[in-house]
C-alpha cells in the first residue's frame, strides 16, 4: 500500500525548511489554477472571446473587461465560498486579487499582440492547456513503499505566439528563480508523457507574486535534479531507507568519485560552510553530481566566485553547475573534466593552484 | 530549441493487464447487470478479454466488498456468492417493483417471490422496503375488491375499471331481464334500453340536470341531431369571415338562435358530441375559478369542472 | 449509452431558442398566413399585424421560433471572413411582455437593443449586418464598403511615409464612412443621437456603449460627451423617446429587411384581473408602431380563452390595428400526432441509433397507448402529447413513469431555478423593470396597497392606494446630471406639497458618488422631509423577478406540470406562503411605521471605494475615505449584502457579487 501525499504537501516538502506553508496559501494556490483555467477557457463560464468580443478595440478597454469578469465571475465566488479557510490570509488574498489582475493584464497583452500580427480579433483556443496527471506513483529504488501524489492540478500551457509550453504558478511567499518548481513540473511531465521527450530546450515559468515574473530554465538543469527532487518527496513520504538515500553498488563507478565530494566540502569551509556530502555522486549525462547539505539557514550567497574556486582548485575545463534547491547545494562536474586528485586523511591542501 | 514534443506526446495506452483496466471492466459488468451476479458469471465476459480465472475475479470482489464498493449476496443453487454494486434495500426494491409491475400481488405472495431471489430477506425489512416504496409513490396500495380481503400492492396506481366492472355487468344484466319482462307487455326492447341510457344521462355521471327537464322519449335521437345540424350551420356561418382564424365563441354561438339558450344543457351535450365525433375543437378555458358565475355560465361544461370557451371546425 | 428521454422539453421559452424538433405540418397554415403577410409588408409598403391565438400549449412560441429559423437561419459560428454586404432577411425581434404598462414602451426599446445584437448566419449582429448593407446601397462598388468595414477594425499601424505618399487607408475609409452615415440620416430621419450611434458602430468603437445606449438612450455624462450624444429634453416623456427610436429603426431597415416584432406573453401585463391599463397600453403602442412604421410585421400571441378580455379592454380601433389578421393553432389531429412522435424520438441520437429498423414507425412507445390517448383526450395540445409521451419513454426505460412531484415540489423548484437565473443574470438597469412590473405584483398579493393611475405625476413610476393613503414611489438609478435632475424635480414636488408619502428607491448596489454633491443635497433635504430612501438588495430584486416570471409564465400557459396548465392563482399562493424575508423586508419598507428615514453617507462612499478596488484593507479605506475604521467596520457590518470581510489580521472588506454564492 503506497504513502499519499497531495501535491501541496510536496511543494511544502520542496521548500526550504522553515518556510511555513499554511493551508490558506496552498488554498489560494490552488484557487489561482481554478481562476486561470475559467480565464484562459478552460471553465464553465464565458470564454473570454464572449467577453471581450464586444468591447472596443482598446487593450485597456479589454483589460478592465477581463479584470471586471474575473472578479466577479470567478474570484468573487471562490471568495464567498471559501471565506472561512481564507479569514487567517487576508493579507494574502489582497496580493491573490493583485496577481489576478496582473494575470488578466498579461493574458490581454497576449491577445492584443496577436490582434496587431493578425489584424483579427483573436479566437478561441489560443490558449491551450496541457493536462498532466491527475495522480502520480513514484517508487525509487531502495524505498520502503511507493509515493502516491494526488491532487494534481498543475498543467502546461501553450500561449499565443509562444514556441514552447509554460508554467503559471502563484507564488506569493517564495523567492528566487523557480527552480523547485520548475523541477516539479519536469517531473509531473515525464509522470504523463513517459515516451521518450525532448532533452534540449527551456521550460518557461510564470509566476506572479504578485507581479509577473517569467524565467526560463533549461530542461536538462530540471533533469539533472529530478533525482534529488524524488529523494525529497521520498523523504516527506517516509519511504527512505535509514542510511544511505540510494544504495549504490559499492564498486560502481560513483565510488571513485567519493574523494572529489570531500574536497567539495573542503572548498565550502573555505567559505565558512560547514557542509558535508550526502550519499553517494550520481553519474548522469556525462556529469557527477554531488548533493551537498548545508548547514540550517546558509544559503549560498555568491555560486559563481564558488563556482570559479572549484573550477580552478580542481583543474577543471568548465565551471561546475551549481544549484540551490531546498536548502541543499547540487554541484556537478563534467566528468571528462575530471580533476587529479590527492587521498587525504585530513587537512587536505590544494595543489590544483 | 523549443520544446514541442510535448504536441506529439500522448500516454500510451494501457496494457490490457493493467489492474485497474480489469477492476473498471468488473465494475461495470456489475452496474449494468439487473441482478447480482456470481463470479462465476462474471468471469467468463472477463475471461476473453482479461484471461481472469474465476479465483482471481473472486479475490477482486471480495476486495471491493471490502472497500464497500461492492456487496455480496447470499448463494441462489449452487453457484457461490452473487456481487453486485448495489446494496441489499436497492436490490429488496428492484425484485419487489419488478414482481409488481406484472401484477399486483397479495403481501404474502410478494414474500414468497422475494425468497425465492433473496433467501435471507426478513419479514421486517420487506415492510420497510414496501413501506418507503409507497412513501414515494413508485408502490400503491390497492383498495380491497369486494367480497375480498386480501390487500394487493401494485406498481400502478388503481384503476376504477377493476373495480366497477362488475358492477356495471351487473347493472346491465339487470336492464336486460326488465327489457325482456316489459316485452311481454308490448314495450319494445329498444325503448326500455333508450330509456335507460336517458335515465343515465340525467344522472350525477354526466352532470348536473338539465334544468328543462326533457324527458326521454324515443325520438331524442333525432331531436339531438337535428340540433346539431344546427349548431354547425350557425358554426359554418359565423366562422366564413375568419375573424379570430375561425374560432367562435361559446357565447357568441349560443346568441345565435334562442333555442340554444333556452335548451342549455342540450346544446353542450351536442357540442360534446360533436366533438367527440372529431367534428369540431373545443378550447378549454384553463381557469374558469378565475371567471365570474356568468361568465361561466355562457360557456359549455363537460359537468367534470371544464368549461370550453371556444369552437372551431376541425378541418 | 446514456439515453435522454426525447421528451423531456415540452415548453419552448422565447423564439430566440431553437426549437427541440419541428413539423411543418403542424400549424402550416398559420405558418403561411404569417409569411404571406410579410410579403405583403415588403411589397405594399405598410405595416401589418396577425394575433396567433391557441390553447396553452399549443405551439405559439414554438411558431414563433418556426418563423425566425426560416426567416433568419442559424447563426453561423464559421462565418465567411469576408462577408457580402447582404440585408439581413428581417430584423427580427421577440418581446415577453412582462412589464409595467408605463415602462412598456422602454421595455420594448431594450429587448430591441439587446435583439439587434444578436449574430445572423453571417456571423455579424442583426444591426450590423443591416448597417453594412445600408451603408453599401451608397456605392457603385458595393465590396468597397466590406473593404472599409474590415480595415477600419484593423489594428492601427505606424505610418510610414512612402516615396509617393501612399494614404492612410483607415483614415479615408472612416471619411467615407462618416458621409454615408449622414447621407443615411437625411434619407431615414435617424436622429442626431441615433446617427451618431451608427456612426461609431460603423467605425468599430464604443461597442459596448453603442449598446448601452441604445438599450436605454442614457449614457454617464462624460461617456455622452465623448459620443457626440445629445441629452434628452428633461419635459419629453421617455416612452415617446423609446417609441421613436423603435420607429427610426424600422426607418433605417426599410422595406427590404422587414422588422418582425413578436409580443408573447400579451396576459402578463394584467397585473390583476380587473388590471386595465397594461392592456390598454399594449393596444396604443401596437396601434402606433402601426401607424407610424412602413416595414413592421407585428405578430402578437395570446391564449384564446383571453380574447373575451382583450375585446373587452383594447379600443376598437387599436384592436383592429393589432388583429387585421388571425391564426388559430387548433389543437392535434391524430396525423399530426403521429408525424411528431417519431420525430422528436429521433431528435434523440441513441434512440435514433435504436429505432433503425423498426417496424413500429412509434418505437419505443406503443402506438395503442398513443390511441388510448388520443381518443381520451379529443383536444389534445403538442403539450399534452409530448407530457404523456414523457411518462411513456420512461416506462419503457425504466419500467415506470418518474414519480409525480407535488405542486408544492414542482413550484418550489421552478422558483429556485428562476431565482438562481435571476440573481447571476441581475444587474442594476434591469432594476427600474423589475420593480415597475413586480412591485405592484407583491403588493397586491399581500393586500398592501392597489395600483392606480395618475398621469399627473410624471415623477412617480408608481402610485399605489394603501390603507395610510396614497403612496407615491419614484426610481432613482440613474447617474450623474440624469439623478440630480430627477431628485431636484422630486424636492421641488415635496416642498410644495404636491407630492406627499414619497418612497424614492434607488438599488443598493449603485452608489451615489462622492463627487455628486448636488445629487447628494436634493436626497439630503428629501430624506429630511421624511420621504423614505428604499434601497432593494440584490437579493430582493432577484425574487421579485424570480415571482413575476414565474407569475407571467402561469398566466401565458406556458407554465405546466406533466403537461397540464398551473394557473397564476396557484403560483400566487405558494409565493405567499414562502415569502422570502428580502421581499418581505421590501414591503414593510413601504410601510410608514417601518420606514427607515436618513441616507447613509458612508455606505456610499464605501460602496464606491469597494467598487472600485473590489478588495481592500480596512486600514486602507478608512484612510482614503478620511473616517476612522470603527465607523467603516459598522457600516460594513450594517451591510453584508454588499460587502464581504476576511477577519485576518488584517481586516480586509471586499465586493460581494450577487449569485457569487451558487456560482462556480
Amino acid at each position: 500500500m503506497a504513502v499519499y501525499l497531495t501535491m501541496p504537501q510536496v511543494r511544502a516538502a520542496l521548500l526550504e525548511s522553515g518556510v511555513e506553508q499554511r493551508p490558506s496559501t496552498q488554498l489560494l494556490a490552488r484557487l489561482f489554477i481554478e481562476v486561470m483555467d475559467e480565464l484562459l477557457g478552460q471553465g464553465r463560464s464565458p470564454h473570454w472571446t464572449a467577453i471581450l468580443g464586444d468591447e472596443d478595440l482598446d487593450r485597456e478597454r479589454w483589460q478592465q473587461r477581463l479584470i471586471e469578469h474575473a472578479y466577479r465571475q470567478c474570484v468573487a465566488p471562490r471568495l464567498l465560498r471559501q471565506r472561512a479557510a481564507l479569514d487567517p490570509a487576508a493579507k494574502e488574498v489582497c496580493l491573490f486579487w493583485e496577481a489576478v489582475q496582473n494575470l488578466c493584464i498579461w493574458s490581454v497583452d497576449s491577445l492584443w499582440e496577436r490582434y496587431r500580427a493578425r489584424g483579427r480579433v483573436p479566437e478561441a483556443g489560443l490558449f491551450n492547456k496541457i493536462g498532466l496527471a491527475k495522480d502520480l506513483e513514484l517508487h525509487e529504488p531502495g524505498w520502503t513503499d511507493a509515493v502516491r501524489i494526488t491532487d494534481i492540478r498543475e498543467a502546461l500551457w501553450l500561449t499565443p505566439g509562444a514556441e514552447s509550453y509554460c508554467a503559471i504558478e502563484l507564488c506569493l511567499n517564495t523567492d528566487g528563480e523557480g527552480i523547485e518548481q520548475a523541477c516539479l513540473y519536469r517531473l509531473l511531465t515525464h509522470a504523463s508523457y513517459p515516451a521518450p521527450r525532448a532533452r534540449k530546450g527551456m521550460l518557461r515559468l510564470i509566476s506572479f507574486s504578485p507581479a509577473r515574473q517569467e524565467t526560463a530554465i533549461d530542461i536538462a538543469r530540471l533533469d539533472m535534479l529530478q533525482r534529488h527532487v524524488k529523494h525529497l518527496i521520498g523523504r516527506a513520504a517516509g519511504v527512505l531507507p535509514a542510511g544511505l538515500p540510494v544504495s549504490v553498488d559499492p564498486a560502481s563507478a560513483a565510488h571513485n568519485y567519493v574523494n572529489l565530494g570531500k574536497m567539495l566540502v573542503e572548498i565550502l569551509r573555505n567559505y565558512g560552510i560547514e557542509a558535508s556530502v550526502a550519499g553517494m555522486p550520481a553519474i548522469e549525462q556525462g556529469k557527477v553530481q554531488f548533493l551537498i547539505e548545508l548547514p540550517p539557514g546558509i544559503r549560498v550567497t555568491q555560486p559563481e566566485a564558488l563556482a570559479d574556486d572549484i573550477k580552478q582548485r580542481l583543474r577543471l575545463k568548465t565551471p561546475p553547475l551549481i544549484e540551490h534547491v531546498a536548502g541543499h547545494l547540487f554541484v556537478s562536474l563534467e566528468v571528462r573534466a575530471r580533476p587529479i586528485f590527492f587521498f587525504w586523511p585530513t587537512g587536505w591542501t590544494s595543489s590544483a593552484k | 530549441m523549443s520544446d514541442v514534443s510535448f504536441e506529439s506526446e500522448t500516454r500510451a495506452d494501457a496494457a490490457s493487464t493493467d489492474p485497474r483496466d480489469i477492476e473498471t471492466a468488473l465494475l461495470n459488468l456489475l452496474a449494468e447487470a439487473q441482478d447480482p451476479l456470481a463470479a462465476s458469471k462474471l468471469c467468463g465476459s472477463l475471461r476473453k478479454r482479461y484471461g481472469l480465472s474465476t479465483e482471481a475475479t473472486e479475490a477482486l470482489l471480495v476486495n471491493h466488498v471490502r472497500l464497500g464498493t461492492v456487496f455480496r449476496y447470499a448463494p441462489l443453487r449452487s453457484e457461490g456468492f452473487r456481487y453486485w454494486d448495489r446494496d441489499r434495500g436497492h436490490y429488496l426494491d428492484a425484485i419487489i417493483e419488478r414482481e409488481l409491475r406484472a401484477a399486483a400481488l397479495p403481501i404474502h405472495t410478494l414474500r414468497g417471490r422475494v425468497a425465492r431471489r433473496l433467501a435471507d430477506a426478513s419479514e421486517t425489512e420487506l415492510r420497510e422496503r414496501i413501506e418507503g416504496l409507497l412513501r414515494v409513490g413508485r408502490l400503491h396500495e390497492l383498495p380491497r375488491v369486494a367480497g375480498n380481503r386480501v390487500v394487493r400492492l401494485s406498481t400502478k396506481p388503481p384503476d376504477p375499471k377493476d373495480y366497477i366492472s362488475g358492477l356495471i355487468q351487473r347493472l346491465v344484466h339487470a336492464i336486460e331481464e326488465e327489457s325482456l319482462r316489459l316485452a311481454a307487455f308490448g314495450v319494445p326492447c329498444a325503448a326500455t334500453f333508450a330509456a335507460a341510457r336517458a335515465l343515465l344521462e340525467r344522472s350525477a355521471l354526466y352532470g348536473p340536470p338539465a334544468p328543462d327537464g326533457v324527458s326521454p322519449h324515443v325520438d331524442s335521437a333525432a331531436t339531438e341531431q337535428d340540433l346539431e345540424h344546427q349548431i354547425l350551420e350557425q358554426l359554418r356561418r359565423l366562422s366564413a369571415d375568419l375573424r379570430h382564424g375561425g374560432l367562435v365563441s361559446t357565447r357568441e354561438l349560443r346568441g345565435t338562435q334562442p333555442r340554444f339558450a333556452h335548451e342549455h344543457a342540450a346544446f353542450d351535450r351536442a357540442l360534446l358530441r360533436l366533438a367527440k365525433d372529431g367534428r369540431v375543437w373545443l378550447f378549454r378555458h384553463d381557469f374558469p375559478a378565475s371567471l365570474t358565475e356568468s361568465e361561466r355560465k355562457a360557456m359549455v361544461t363537460d359537468g367534470r369542472g371544464n368549461y370550453y370557451n371556444g369552437i372551431s371546425f376541425k378541418e | 449509452m446514456d439515453i435522454i428521454n426525447p421528451f423531456a422539453q415540452s415548453i419552448v421559452t422565447d423564439a430566440w431558442q431553437a426549437p427541440q424538433s419541428d413539423v411543418p405540418m403542424i400549424h402550416a397554415g398559420v405558418f403561411e398566413l404569417c409569411c404571406e403577410v410579410l410579403e405583403q409588408v415588403r411589397r405594399s409598403g405598410g405595416s401589418r399585424s396577425v394575433l396567433l391565438h391557441g390553447l396553452p400549449g399549443s405551439g405559439k412560441t414554438h411558431l414563433l421560433a418556426r418563423v425566425r429559423t426560416n426567416l433568419n437561419g442559424v447563426p453561423n459560428d464559421m462565418a465567411a471572413t469576408v462577408p457580402v454586404p447582404l440585408p439581413p432577411n428581417v430584423l427580427f425581434i421577440a418581446v415577453r411582455l412582462r412589464s409595467g404598462a408605463r415602462m412598456l414602451c422602454r421595455h420594448l426599446r431594450r429587448t430591441l437593443a439587446a435583439d439587434l445584437f444578436r449574430p445572423t448566419r453571417l456571423g455579424m449582429s442583426q444591426l450590423e449586418q443591416l448597417l453594412l448593407y445600408r451603408l453599401a446601397q451608397f456605392l457603385k462598388d458595393r465590396k468597397k464598403a466590406q473593404k472599409w468595414w474590415i480595415d477600419l477594425r484593423q489594428p492601427q499601424k505606424p505610418r510610414r511615409w512612402w516615396l509617393f505618399g501612399k494614404t492612410d487607408e483607415a483614415g479615408r475609409a472612416k471619411q467615407e464612412i462618416e458621409a454615408m452615415i449622414e447621407r443615411l440620416d437625411e434619407q431615414a430621419a435617424l436622429g442626431r443621437n441615433l446617427s451618431a450611434i451608427l456612426r461609431h458602430l460603423a467605425l468599430g468603437r464604443h461597442r459596448r456603449n453603442v449598446r448601452d445606449w441604445l438599450h436605454d438612450g442614457v449614457l454617464p455624462d462624460g461617456v455622452m460627451r465623448d459620443l457626440g450624444l445629445v441629452a434628452a429634453p428633461e419635459d419629453e416623456d421617455p416612452e415617446e423617446q423609446a417609441l421613436d427610436m423603435v420607429c427610426a429603426v424600422s426607418r433605417l431597415a426599410d422595406s427590404s429587411t422587414p422588422l418582425v416584432l413578436c409580443f408573447d406573453q400579451v396576459e402578463a401585463l394584467q397585473t390583476s384581473p380587473d388590471d386595465v391599463e397594461g392592456l390598454y397600453a399594449f393596444g396604443r403602442m401596437v396601434s402606433s408602431l402601426r401607424d407610424k412604421t412602413r416595414n413592421t410585421l407585428l405578430l402578437s400571441c395570446v391564449q384564446t380563452a383571453f380574447l373575451d378580455k382583450l375585446d373587452e379592454i383594447i379600443r376598437g380601433a387599436d384592436m383592429d390595428r393589432l388583429a387585421e389578421k388571425a391564426g388559430l393553432l387548433k389543437p392535434l389531429s391524430v396525423e399530426e400526432a403521429k408525424r411528431l412522435i417519431p420525430v422528436r424520438l429521433d431528435s434523440a441520437p441513441a434512440v435514433a441509433k435504436m429505432r433503425k429498423g423498426q417496424s413500429n414507425k412509434l418505437w419505443p412507445l406503443k402506438p395503442n397507448r398513443i390511441a388510448e390517448f388520443m381518443d381520451g383526450n379529443p383536444a389534445c395540445t403538442p403539450r399534452q402529447l409530448i407530457s404523456f409521451c414523457e411518462d411513456e419513454f420512461e416506462k419503457w426505460r425504466h419500467g415506470q413513469a418518474q414519480p409525480a412531484t407535488s405542486l408544492e415540489e414542482f413550484l418550489t423548484l421552478q422558483y429556485t431555478l428562476e431565482y438562481g437565473q435571476a440573481l447571476r443574470s441581475s444587474h442594476s438597469h434591469q432594476t427600474d423593470e423589475t420593480l415597475a412590473h413586480g412591485l405592484p405584483l407583491v403588493l397586491a398579493l399581500l393586500g398592501r396597497g392597489k395600483q392606480v393611475v395618475d398621469t399627473g405625476h410624471k415623477y412617480a413610476d408608481l402610485i399605489f392606494e394603501a390603507d395610510a393613503g396614497r403612496l407615491y414611489i419614484s426610481f432613482c438609478n440613474q447617474a450623474g446630471n440624469p439623478l440630480t435632475a430627477r431628485l431636484a424635480k422630486l424636492r421641488e414636488a415635496v416642498e410644495q406639497g404636491r407630492i406627499a408619502n414619497l418612497v424614492v428607491v434607488r438599488d443598493s448596489r449603485l452608489a451615489i458618488s462622492q463627487h455628486a454633491k448636488k445629487a447628494q443635497e436634493h436626497l439630503d433635504a428629501l430624506t429630511q422631509r421624511e420621504v423614505t430612501l428604499l434601497r432593494p438588495s440584490a437579493e430582493g430584486l432577484a425574487a421579485i423577478e424570480a415571482f413575476r416570471s414565474l407569475l407571467s409564465d402561469a398566466k401565458a400557459g406556458d407554465l405546466a406540470k406533466r403537461g397540464e396548465g398551473i394557473g397564476p392563482g396557484a403560483v400566487e399562493e405558494w409565493f405567499k406562503a414562502h415569502l422570502p424575508p428580502s421581499v418581505a423586508d421590501l414591503a414593510d419598507g413601504l410601510t410608514p411605521e417601518r420606514r427607515l428615514i436618513g441616507r447613509e453617507a458612508i455606505y456610499d462612499e464605501l460602496l464606491e471605494l469597494v467598487q472600485q478596488e473590489r478588495i481592500v484593507r480596512l486600514d486602507e479605506a478608512a484612510e482614503r475615505l478620511h473616517r476612522d475604521a470603527e465607523t467603516i467596520a459598522a457600516c460594513v457590518a450594517g451591510h453584508l449584502d454588499q460587502f464581504g470581510i476576511l477577519q485576518g489580521p488584517p481586516l480586509v472588506i471586499f465586493e460581494k457579487v450577487a449569485g457569487a454564492e451558487s456560482a462556480a
